[in-house]
C-alpha cells in the first residue's frame, strides 16, 4: 500500500534562448511556444542528503492560453508538470 | 508412505540477535551475560570464546580467568523470539506445516511436501535456506518426532542428518537420558539406577520400566527404542494484524500522514474483524526519513474493531512525530473480544449512507480493481515543487 505522488514531472523538450529562458515546449510530439513567463523560482533542497535537488522552475504560459510549469534540472535535463501542453 | 519428521534447532539465535544488537563482531570472543536477578553464569557464547574454554553455564568469575577479553552482551529474549517467529513464518512460506519445539525448535511432517520440492533433498534445502544464517542452524529427519528432534540437535551446522526407520534405534543409544522428556526427579531416578543412555533405557523390560517411572517413563522407553510418538501438531499461522505504508517522499505534513494512517487503521481492523476479534492494543511506528524512528503503544480502553474509534485514540499522537517519515507503520494485538457491545436497533441516516457508499466501492473495486476510487490528499500544498503538494490515496468513507 503507498500514497501515490500527483503532479508527477515528465521530461520534456525545451527551446531556450541565448540567455536560457525557455521559448517553446515540446511534449509527445507537440510543439507550444511560450507565450509569457508568469514566475520562477529556484529550488535547492536536500542538499544534505545523497539526492539532491537543484532545480530551476518556470511557470510557463503556453499557446493557445494554458498555464504549465516546467524546471530544468542542474545537469540541464527538462521536466514538465503533468498538467503540461 | 511413512512418515518423514524434519526438524530444526536454532541453539544460537538469542546470542546472534544480543550480538547483532550490540553491534559485536561474531568472530569476537563473546558471551551473553546473566539476565538481572539470575546465577552469575555465563550462556551461549561464541566460538572464538568457546575456543579459549568458556561453556555455558560457567560462572563469570571463571569465564574471565579462562578468557581475559572475554565480551558480555545482554540477551534479548523478546528479539529472539520475534527473529524465531520470522524463522517459522519462512517455514511456513515454503508450505511446511510447522509446530514450534520449546524456544529454539520447529517440527514438521514433510511427506505432503516432498513432491513440492523435488523430494527430500529439495526439502532439506528449503529448510536450511528459511534458517537465520550465522545462527548455527541445525537439520534432522526421521520417521519419528523425537528421533527427528535428536537428529537435528546432533546434526553439524549445514549438513542435515536424516535416519532411516532402520538407524533410529542405533542413533538413539549413545545420548544421554536427560534428552528424554522426562521430569528432573525421574532423569535423576535412572541415574541413580546406573542408566546414563537411552540405549540402557530402551534395554530394560517393559514392565520394569513401567514398574520404576510409571505411565511417563513407558511413554520415554518407548521413545528411547525409536517407536514412533506423537505426530508434529502443526500450529494455526498467526496473521499478524500490521500493516505498513511507504511514501514515495518523505511526508512531514499531518494531514497525510492522517490519511496514511487511517488507511493503515481500516486495514487493520477489517483483519480483526475477519478474525472475529477486536483490537486491545495499536502500536504506530515512524521510520524517520533521517534514518531514526519513532514508537508509541496505546492500550484501549476497550477493545474495538471499528475504525473510527481506532482513529480517534491513534491520530492524535502522530502529532508528536517531529521529523518527515518515509514509512509508518500500524500493529495491533486483536486479542479482544468484539462480544458485549449493546447494538443499535435504528441505524443513524449518516451511519446507513455510509454503508452504503462503502458498500457501493466495494463492488466498484471488486469490477475495476483496487486502483479504482481514490481521492486527493493535501501532503505540502505550500511546497513549491508541485509532486509533493498532493497524493492519490484509496477512497474509504
Amino acid at each position: 500500500m503507498s500514497l501515490r505522488a500527483l503532479d508527477v514531472p515528465r521530461p520534456a523538450r525545451v527551446t531556450c534562448d541565448a540567455e536560457g529562458v525557455p521559448r517553446a515546449v515540446t511534449v509527445g510530439g507537440r510543439r507550444r511556444e511560450v507565450v509569457a513567463i508568469r514566475d520562477d523560482w529556484l529550488v535547492q533542497d536536500l542538499w544534505w542528503t545523497g539526492r539532491p535537488v537543484d532545480r530551476r522552475y518556470f511557470e510557463l504560459v503556453v499557446e493557445p492560453g494554458r498555464v504549465v510549469t516546467a524546471y530544468r534540472e542542474g545537469d540541464g535535463s527538462w521536466f514538465i508538470h503533468s498538467g503540461g501542453p | 508412505m511413512c512418515s518423514m519428521i524434519v526438524a530444526v534447532h536454532v541453539p544460537r539465535l538469542p546470542l546472534l540477535v544480543a550480538l547483532l544488537q550490540a553491534r559485536r563482531p561474531l568472530d569476537a570472543p563473546v558471551a551473553l551475560g546473566p539476565p538481572p536477578g539470575a546465577p552469575q553464569v555465563v550462556g551461549l557464547c561464541t566460538p572464538a570464546a568457546a575456543a579459549q574454554g568458556v561453556r555455558p553455564g560457567l560462572r563469570i568469575g571463571e569465564a574471565l580467568a579462562r578468557c581475559p577479553v572475554l565480551d558480555l552482551v545482554v540477551a534479548d529474549p523478546d528479539a529472539a523470539a520475534e527473529a524465531f517467529e520470522r524463522t517459522l513464518e519462512r517455514l511456513e512460506a515454503a508450505g511446511f506445516a510447522v509446530e514450534p519445539i520449546d524456544v529454539d525448535g520447529a517440527a514438521f511432517d514433510a511427506r505432503g511436501t516432498l513432491r513440492l520440492h523435488g523430494g527430500l533433498d529439495g526439502v532439506m534445502r528449503r529448510v536450511r535456506a528459511a534458517l537465520p544464517v550465522g545462527a548455527d542452524g541445525r537439520v534432522g529427519a526421521s520417521p519419528t518426532l523425537f528421533a527427528a528432534l535428536q537428529a537435528a540437535r546432533e546434526a553439524a551446522p549445514g549438513r542435515p542428518l536424516v535416519l532411516s526407520e532402520e538407524e533410529v534405534t542405533g542413533f538413539l543409544a549413545p545420548l544421554p537420558t536427560a534428552r528424554l522428556p522426562l521430569a528432573p526427579e525421574l532423569v535423576a531416578a535412572l541415574h541413580d539406577l546406573g542408566l546414563r543412555t537411552m540405549g540402557q533405557v530402551a534395554a530394560l523390560p517393559r514392565a520394569a520400566a513401567l514398574e520404576r517411572l510409571g505411565f511417563p517413563g513407558l511413554a520415554a522407553w518407548r521413545l528411547a527404542r525409536g517407536e514412533a510418538g506423537r505426530p508434529p501438531r502443526p500450529r494455526t499461522p498467526p496473521q499478524p494484524l500490521r500493516a505498513a505504508i511507504a511514501f514515495p517522499e518523505p511526508v512531514g505534513s499531518l494531514p497525510a500522514l492522517e490519511a496514511a494512517a487511517r488507511l493503515l487503521l481500516g486495514e487493520v481492523a477489517g483483519a480483526a474483524r475477519g478474525r472475529g476479534a477486536a483490537l486491545r492494543t495499536i502500536t504506530l511506528r515512524a521510520r524517520l526519513a533521517d534514518g531514526g524512528s519513532w514508537v508509541r503503544e496505546l492500550t484501549l480502553r476497550e477493545a474495538t474493531a471499528d475504525p473510527e474509534r481506532l482513529a480517534v485514540a491513534a491520530l492524535p499522537r502522530l502529532g508528536e512525530i517531529a521529523a518527515p517519515v518515509s514509512e509508518l507503520w500500524i500493529g495491533g494485538d486483536a486479542s479482544g473480544a468484539v462480544a458485549g457491545h449493546q447494538l443499535t436497533a435504528i441505524p443513524s441516516p449518516s451511519q446507513e449512507r455510509r454503508a452504503r457508499t462503502r458498500e457501493a466501492i466495494h463492488q466498484v473495486r471488486a469490477a475495476q480493481g483496487h486502483e479504482s476510487m481514490l481521492r486527493v490528499v493535501e501532503m505540502e500544498p505550500w511546497s513549491r515543487r508541485p509532486e509533493r503538494r498532493w497524493a492519490l490515496t484509496p477512497y474509504e468513507p
